[in-house]
């Protein structure tokens, strides 16, 4: 028999039990005075019993307190069995990545069975082996090598991570050097198809049929941008070469209610637009049901928001510009107000009354308190800095390739637009955080000349004037102008994976869907919260609020039998009921019976 | 003990004539009034004849038995005589004990033997004892002398330790006409009371010995962890209390009453235990059955 503690630990052991002990005896009750007549005979029952059975009695009690001490000691120890192994360095790598969620049959998990591989390791593991347990998404990244506890709070802390990129982790240093007695990898081969040599591979791997949602997204239509429709993706991943009917439903607020039947090839998605004409302003949630055997329901459904679709109540200062307000009156839903050149709308007019407020010209020293979109050329603390002076430009989109969309844009071109002019925001501003979280959107790596913010209120600016360009004069402007408007002013909807989402908000709260507030972090200026599940997460704080659509919308994580390691049998179960695991319990619990029953023997007299 | 104080009140006085009619009943063979000594004597009744040894009183030789057997046969008779009684009542700390006290139970029996004794015209002597004789009241006989022995019975006090052989050796020191010894005690001495009885039996007393003890003292009532301590001699005694110790505790006063018990069976001696959670006239009556108060 070995022992996983050190003879420090032993020592404390020996120490402690000797001195529960001890006390045990101490605490005694004080004796209650009798008098009796006489005492000539509890004398000679006295006298005999001390001759005798107090030397047994003793020996007993000695023999007892010596075997709990014992067994306290051995707890302590951790003992291990003869035979259990000789200590060594075992490096667990455990895949985390979204598949690892899948149904593995019996009611687990992929994750569940790779946990127990990983238990059953480290417990039936020799005395003094140590750890070290990594995972693919990178949450354990230190090198450390640790005790069989440790190992084990460390895959209980662990489960599959949906928001992050997975890898598996360097091992050249562990390998190479032989500072691991073992590597072992278990995962299902998905996502992390090689194994390096040296690397022993356990698979959970089980094939499982799936049908998900990889895609789903609410947007106006384009010849209506008061109308949405809803766009959503589903695939079917199955042995079965026949295809499946999913049914897809969506639901909305105020009882809308959608329900489709698709007819899915298997690993073709399919691609369907819902109109949303019933649909009031909301959230909006797909869900496919009906395809058999389903090994992953995270991606069974996805959120979205519906935008708003009141009036716009829109204050228009600054110089004269027949084009904002030609546009804007073309909007149904605004009702505008024109605030007369050279006043100061601030002062005559109450910001607070407008959704929006649009500025042509030279901003205002001070940032309006309600969303901004202005088109004009000069300089605020409150508007990205500028490159200085003024030139002509094409007003080009997008900025960038390879970048979403910004809402204001989508499926926008500005075509031949020209502007003059031009007093062009600094390129540079965009990765700078500090100069207020701005985005170009238009222009190009030298001249800025439309940018976007969210925070702490939502600006559209041009770096010119509306009435020097062409820009109104392009077919899409209305357009631009409709979807500018609506992201200005809609309630604020971000779209997340699952996992942790972070919102640049002030001091606020998360709550789900059902109201109730889900344990959220501040990192920096940032609130953090963990989407575990896909749901619409509310985020408010500083008079702002945030709607976080998170939902799965991976077509690698939908895709669950892609497996490298497909063709091999998966790991057993790991053997239960390991020794170490067992034993120590046992012991420890045995010595508390023996104390308890010495003290209770000793204070209730049953043996005295 | 009645509401003026006395132990013998009217109801004692028709329990003790309850006894007289009882211990008349068990004894219908024996002649009141007299009492035949184990001597042999010079008295009036045949008890036994003998062969005729050089020396013996011519008188008593049966002369028809001499003409019918040739052999000279003399007449053997039992000693009349008055049968002192001593009662030796223990007034130690110890005897306060008990509801009621194992004092006043020993008192009442005292009264009660010393009322058949005197109704018998026996001689009565009653000493109270304790770690030395203490009063005693001196050998009366006439059964107007029993009103004395009551009052001396009510008048006396506990206090103190015990010591029986110290008492037997002063009292049976001096001489004393033989007769019959009754102690009335807890018998918790803690000299040797053998040594004690030694005494009696050496003069040629007769003896009963009577241990009163309370149920308390038979069967101990005590809390798990106790500091008893002795109201004679003040030490103290710590106890655990368990069963087991309880049954040890009861064995060694059986062992105790044992050895007292053997004593005087070995020497003919009487003994009776006495419980004070009995009617102490059931206690003298069993005093009555062992023969040897009344003759």
């Amino acid at each position: 028999m070995g022992f996983a503690a050190a003879p420090l630990a032993i020592l404390i052991g020996v120490l402690l039990t000797g001195a529960v002990v001890l006390v045990l005896y101490w605490v005694r009750p004080e004796p209650q005075p009798i008098t009796v007549p006489s005492n000539l005979i509890w004398r000679r029952v006295l006298d005999e019993r001390r001759r005798r059975e107090d030397f047994w009695r003793w020996l007993i009690s000695l023999l007892v307190a010596l075997l709990a001490s014992l067994a306290v000691v051995l707890a302590l120890s951790e003992p291990a069995p003869a035979g259990a192994g000789a200590g060594g360095r075992v490096v667990l790598v455990l895949d985390t990545s979204p598949t690892m969620a899948a149904a593995a049959g019996g009611g687990t998990t992929r994750w569940d069975r790779a946990a127990d591989h990983a238990r059953g390791i480290l417990e039936s593991a020799g005395p003094g082996t140590e750890f070290l347990i990594l995972d693919t998404a990178g949450q354990r990244g230190g090198r450390s090598f640790d005790d069989r506890r440790a190992g084990l709070e460390a895959v209980a802390a662990l489960g599959p991570v949906f928001d992050a990129e997975h890898a598996l982790p360097d091992l050249a240093d562990l390998l190479d050097s032989e500072a691991a007695t073992e590597v072992v990898l278990i995962g299902d081969g998905v996502r992390i198809p090689e194994v390096p040599d040296g690397v022993r591979a356990i698979s959970v791997f089980e094939p499982v049929d799936n049908a998900g949602i990889t895609a789903f997204d609410v947007r106006p239509l384009p010849t209506d941008p008061g109308r949405f429709e809803a766009f959503v993706e589903v695939v079917r991943h199955t042995a079965s070469p026949d295809a499946s009917v999913l049914v897809l439903q969506i639901d909305g607020a105020a009882g809308a209610s959608v329900r489709r039947t698709l007819r899915v090839e298997p690993g073709v998605p399919r691609g369907e637009t819902v109109p949303l004409a019933g649909f009031v302003s909301g959230p909006v949630r797909a869900v496919i049901a009906g395809a058999g055997a389903d090994g992953l329901a995270a991606d069974d459904v996805a959120h979205a928001y519906v935008p708003s679709r009141n009036r716009l109540r829109v204050l228009l200062t600054g110089e004269e510009s027949p084009y904002w307000e030609a546009a804007l009156r073309l909007d149904p839903r605004v009702s505008l107000t024109r605030a007369p050149e050279g006043a100061d709308p601030f002062a005559d007019f109450d910001p607070g009354a407008f959704d929006l407020v649009v500025i042509e010209g030279d901003p205002p020293p001070e940032a309006p308190p309600r969303p901004v979109l202005i088109a004009g050329s000069g300089s605020a603390d409150w508007l990205p800095p500028r490159l200085g002076g003024t030139t002509e430009a094409a007003v080009t989109l997008p900025m960038r390739s390879g970048r979403e969309p910004h809402p204001a844009l989508s499926g926008v071109d500005f075509g031949d637009a020209l502007a003059r002019e031009v007093d062009a925001f600094d390129p540079a501003a965009e990765a700078d955080p500090g100069r207020g979280g701005w985005r170009i959107l238009a222009g190009d790596a030298r001249l800025g000349l439309l940018a976007a913010r969210e925070q702490p209120l939502r600006v559209l600016a041009f770096a010119f004037p509306l009435a020097r360009s062409n820009l109104a004069l392009q077919p899409d402007f209305p357009v631009f102008l409709s979807r500018a408007l609506s992201w200005l002013t809609d309630v604020e909807v971000r779209r997340s994976g699952l996992g942790a989402v972070r919102v640049t908000i002030a001091e606020g709260g998360v709550f789900d869907a059902e109201g109730r507030e889900v344990p959220s972090r501040r990192i920096g200026s940032d609130l953090s919260f963990q989407a575990d599940l896909p749901s619409l997460y509310y985020v408010a704080g500083g008079g702002r609020e945030v709607v976080v659509a998170a939902s799965l919308l991976d077509r690698a994580a939908s895709d669950l039998n892609r497996s490298a390691w497909a063709g091999e049998p998966s790991a057993a179960a790991p053997p239960g009921s390991p020794p170490v695991a067992t034993l120590w319990p046992i012991l420890a619990l045995f010595a508390l019976v023996l104390l308890v029953v010495e003290w209770v023997a000793f204070h209730r007299h049953v043996t005295v | 003990m009645s509401e003026d104080g006395t132990l013998f009140d009217a109801e004692f006085m028709e329990r003790i004539e309850y006894l007289k009619l009882m211990a008349t009943r068990m004894l219908p063979s024996r002649h009141r009034g007299e009492h035949r000594a184990r001597k042999r004597g010079t008295g009036i009744e045949l008890a036994d004849y003998r062969p005729y040894v050089d020396g013996d009183d011519t008188r008593d030789v049966d002369w028809k038995a001499f003409l019918r057997l040739d052999k000279l046969v003399l007449r053997v008779f039992d000693e009349e005589a008055d049968l002192p009684v001593y009662l030796f009542v223990d007034q130690s700390a110890s005897m306060r004990f008990g509801d009621p006290p194992k004092f006043d139970y020993a008192r009442k029996m005292a009264g009660a033997l010393s009322y058949i004794a005197l109704m018998n015209h026996d001689l009565i002597s009653i000493a109270w004892y304790g770690p030395r004789i203490g009063e005693w009241m001196p050998p009366k006989r006439g059964r107007n002398q029993i009103y004395r022995a009551f009052r001396f019975l009510d008048a006396g006090e506990t206090g103190g330790g015990t010591s029986l052989n110290q008492c037997f050796r002063a009292f049976f020191g001096s001489r004393r006409k033989r007769g019959l010894a009754v102690v009335l005690s807890d018998l918790m001495d803690p000299e040797d009371l053998l040594a004690a009885f030694d005494h009696c039996r050496y003069q040629k007393h007769d003896l009963v010995v009577v241990q009163i003890l309370t149920p308390d003292e038979q069967d101990p009532r005590l809390p798990d962890e106790a500091l008893l301590t002795d109201v004679e001699d003040g030490s103290e005694r710590r106890v655990r209390v368990t069963p087991r110790l309880l049954a040890r505790y009861r064995e060694a006063l059986e062992a105790h009453r044992r050895e007292v018990k053997d004593y005087c069976s070995r020497y003919g001696f009487g003994f009776a235990l006495a419980s004070t959670g009995v009617p102490f006239e059931e206690a003298v009556l069993d005093i009555f059955k062992q023969d040897r108060f009344i003759r």
